[in-house]
């Protein structure tokens, strides 16, 4: 799972830009890692819209049916 | 039930059981798959099925004397279908008749049937198909038997003899001319006597009573190794060539039977014609006569058999799957969904996939199908036990009901929750209990109502406002909602036991079931029964049709009484389609909205479509959800209490934002006018933040789920720690937060002093922020 989204964000408090970068999510006892925006100072995640309707949906429904 | 008895269900449905035709022809051709062969234009594939069944083909399609067209269900519509002209014309235009005949003898054992008519003939062929050494004793010169004395136009001498000179191809030695005298002149391991109506017995059968001293399931004889069957069992005005046909195989069956030491009478049941379970809705079907024959000795031409195969109706049952929008989504019937999750709630996780995962969190639990099903089938039962598994299993995908359990739970809350008896009244004899969603969506009906039964009832009158616990019996939850009616029962309690007064057809239900030592009465029922006093004639000539709840199903005090009411009203009712114990549910019930949204919003479309006319419903969530979608419904005490306008059918709907609120408001509001009391709201800090945004997020969170707190809490906590990301196209602020199990974003502006949202959404999956 990557977040695909290309626009440029910025983390508030640290003022640098996110980048992609392992994480581990998890969702019903499943854990595995996608691809990202972290801010690489402090950690700070951002999802796109896209990635949460689209790939995320898709895996949340799946792991549902596990 | 537990996983394995929820499988066991699946013999109630009658789905897979056989066509009327095919069980009761005894040799059970497959009438079913024949038509619809034939109706592709596929004779090749359908002959090759009939061949494998009758033996004969090209004989018994011209003397069948087809049991099958007495149990047609289309009989009952028109016609019974012509099924052995059809059967006439796979043979007629199949080019190559292949059957499947082997003719290798694989076994030492060697079996004499003596008589070369239909059941002789037939027990040969079963035989040598099973791989024995069979001899066969004809005492004319020719085999056939009584099919030689059919009309010569009907089956014509060259049809028999080409058919019946397949048999030596087929490894059956046949000795023509050759009268058996007696059975102990024969050398065999085994013995078929099929020698007519008219031939040698053997003194194995009585002249007067034909069928004494064979076993009519097994066709044998007290002699050893000896079996008897066809014609010569039954009397003259009974011949049938099928049933010879069937003896035959019959016999043969059994002899394999007795070679092999197995029982000869065991599981036969399904061998002859025997009664399905099978059961066919023909209401809906078109009639159409049977297509003519032009000259019945030659039958259909190929269009004309494709025409005639077209009328199978092509049996089943699916009555329920046709009344059922969610066991039509997933395209099978009962029988296989049971056996899925069954099957599911066994399975280890991660050893595959839980299909039925969804399948099962997916029904409304209303029960309709149960009503509809000739064996009482209950989807709901298996799919509610299935979620009390799962549950306890600890595999229920929190998410699916999450969203609905905390509504419970903030109903049940200080904020919501209220318990009083009637001011001033020495003691409570009733207690109104108006249920959670009445409060939330038409919280003026409420106060309505209460003031009406404190004004029309003696003893005192008391009020709750609180949630039955019905959403955690629908996730089942068992703990949960057995907790929501212990509090219940505990308050009940302390009035001393009054009758409880339920608006919500849901509680009616749940009382009625969980709390049987509740004494329960229907407001629709006391409203009928003590009157009410709307003098004007608003109502009056108001052409309705009656929306039942689900959950009146079994409550045909509520569904008559509200019928009751709106006569006296004037209403002008018109019944839908399905109501009373056929009532339909709106797609509220079973909590299926986070589950399978599509199917809800499929579900929902379907009812609102039932009729043009404005409905009226004694249930709140069904009128949200019509409401909501644009259908003009008045719930019932808006008729009594309301103004009875367009605009009051065409009501929206409060969010579920609005609906928590109200609850709130109306706690509040009645403590104060009715009680005197004052309460103190303590709001948390992200709740005093105030939030613009369109009418586009505010559908958006609808559909979503999410709740204008949930966005605030997101900015106070973004506001307050800083924890935001900068979109640098547009420059808004990103913020999320993870509340329960949900993850909430807001994409936001500060604005004055308040914050303009520009979009919401949520999660549920968890994002590991810790980790680098």
């Amino acid at each position: 799972m990557q977040d695909e989204d290309q626009k440029q964000v910025v983390c508030y408090k640290c003022n640098v830009a996110l980048e992609l970068r392992k994480t581990e999510v998890s969702y019903q006892g499943y854990k595995f890692a996608a691809d990202l925006h972290r801010c690489p100072s402090c950690g700070q995640a951002y999802i796109s819209e896209e990635l949460v309707k689209g790939k995320m949906k898709q895996v949340e429904k799946e792991l549902e049916e596990k | 039930m537990n996983a394995y008895e929820i499988g066991e269900m699946e013999a109630l449905c009658i789905q897979e059981e056989t066509a009327y035709c095919t069980a009761e022809c005894p040799v059970h051709v497959n009438v079913r798959a024949l038509m619809s062969y034939v109706n592709k234009g596929s004779f090749e594939k359908a002959f090759k099925s009939y061949a494998k069944q009758v033996k004969f083909p090209r004989i018994i399609s011209r003397v069948c004397d087809e049991p099958c067209r007495a149990v047609c269900i289309r009989k009952k519509l028109d016609d019974s279908l012509a099924v052995r002209l059809i059967e006439k014309a796979c043979v007629d235009y199949t080019v190559v008749k292949r059957h499947n005949r082997s003719g290798k003898v694989k076994k030492s054992e060697r079996i004499a049937v003596i008589g070369g008519g239909l059941s002789g003939l037939s027990c040969s062929v079963e035989l040598v198909s099973k791989g024995y050494d069979v001899t066969l004793y004809e005492k004319t010169e020719r085999l056939g038997g009584r099919l030689w004395d059919f009309d010569r136009l009907l089956l014509p001498a060259e049809i028999i003899t080409n058919e019946l000179s397949e048999l030596e191809g087929a490894g059956v030695r046949v000795c023509l001319n050759s009268a058996v005298v007696s059975l102990s002149e024969l050398d065999f391991e085994a013995v078929y006597v099929g020698t007519g109506i008219i031939g040698e017995s053997f003194a194995l059968t009585q002249s007067a009573e034909k069928s004494k001293g064979v076993d009519p399931v097994s066709l044998a004889t007290s002699m050893e190794g000896v079996f008897v069957g066809g014609s010569m069992l039954v009397p003259e005005q009974h011949y049938s060539p099928i049933y010879s046909v069937s003896q035959g195989v019959r016999a043969g069956k059994s002899i394999d039977r007795y070679f092999r030491k197995l029982s000869l009478s065991g599981e036969r049941e399904k061998e002859g014609s025997y009664q399905t379970r099978l059961y066919t809705d023909i209401r809906d079907k078109e009639i159409k006569l049977m297509v003519p024959v032009n000259d019945s000795a030659r039958g259909y031409s190929e269009a004309g058999a494709k025409e005639e195969a077209a009328r199978c109706l092509q049996c089943d049952c699916k009555i329920c799957v046709k009344t059922c929008c969610f066991l039509e989504s997933y395209s099978e019937y009962p029988k296989s969904y049971v056996k899925n999750i069954s099957k599911s709630l066994t399975v280890i996780p991660t050893m595959g996939t839980r299909f039925a995962s969804r399948l099962v969190n997916s029904c409304s639990v209303c029960g309709l199908c149960k009503e509809v099903c000739v064996t009482k089938f209950d989807m709901g039962v298996a799919c509610l036990d299935a979620r009390k598994i799962m549950v306890e299993q600890g595999d229920m995908p929190a998410a699916f009901h999450d969203f609905f359990l905390r509504d419970m739970m903030f109903a049940n809350s200080e904020q919501s929750f209220l318990v009083r008896q009637q001011p001033g009244a020495q003691a409570c004899s009733y207690l109104f209990f108006p249920g959670c969603q009445l409060s939330a969506s038409s919280p003026g009906n409420v106060e309505k109502a209460y003031k009406y039964l404190m004004t029309m009832l003696p003893g005192g009158v008391g009020l709750m406002l609180g949630c039955c616990g019905a959403p955690a019996e629908w996730s089942g939850r068992t703990e949960v909602y057995k907790e929501q009616l212990q509090q219940f029962q505990g308050h009940w309690e302390s009035l001393g036991r009054p009758k409880v007064i339920l608006s919500c057809p849901t509680c009616i239900k749940m009382f009625k079931e969980y709390l049987p030592e509740v004494p329960v009465q229907s407001l629709w029922g006391l409203i009928a029964q003590v009157g009410f006093s709307r003098k004007d004639n608003s109502a009056k000539g108001l052409s309705i049709a009656v929306y039942d709840p689900c959950s009146s199903r079994y409550d045909p005090e509520s569904q008559g009484s509200v019928r009751k009411i709106l006569k006296e009203l004037g209403c002008d009712i018109t019944e839908l389609p399905l109501h009373g114990i056929y009532a339909q549910c709106c797609s509220y019930g079973g909590l299926i909205q986070a589950v399978n949204p599509e199917l809800a919003n499929q579900i929902t479309n379907q009812r609102i479509s039932a009729s043009h006319l404005p409905y009226v419903t004694y249930c709140i969530n069904c009128r949200n959800d019509f409401a909501a979608k644009g259908k003009p419904v008045w719930y019932l005490l808006d008729l009594l209490f309301g103004e009875v306008s367009e605009a009051e059918a065409n009501q929206q709907v409060p969010g579920y934002t609005e609906r928590r609120n109200n609850r709130i408001t109306l706690k509040t509001y009645l403590l104060e006018s009715i009680w005197g009391e004052t309460m103190e709201i303590a709001q948390q800090k992200y709740e005093k933040i105030e939030l613009s945004y369109s009418a586009t997020i505010q559908e958006k969170m609808e559909r979503e789920l999410i709740l204008l707190n949930e966005v605030k809490e997101v900015i106070y906590y973004a506001e307050q720690t800083g924890n935001k990301i900068i979109d640098t196209a547009n420059n808004h602020f990103v913020a999320h937060l993870q509340l329960g199990i949900i993850t909430y974003w807001a994409e936001y502006l500060p604005k004055g002093n308040a914050y303009e949202v520009f979009n919401v959404y949520a999660h549920r999956m968890q994002i590991d922020e810790k980790g680098s």
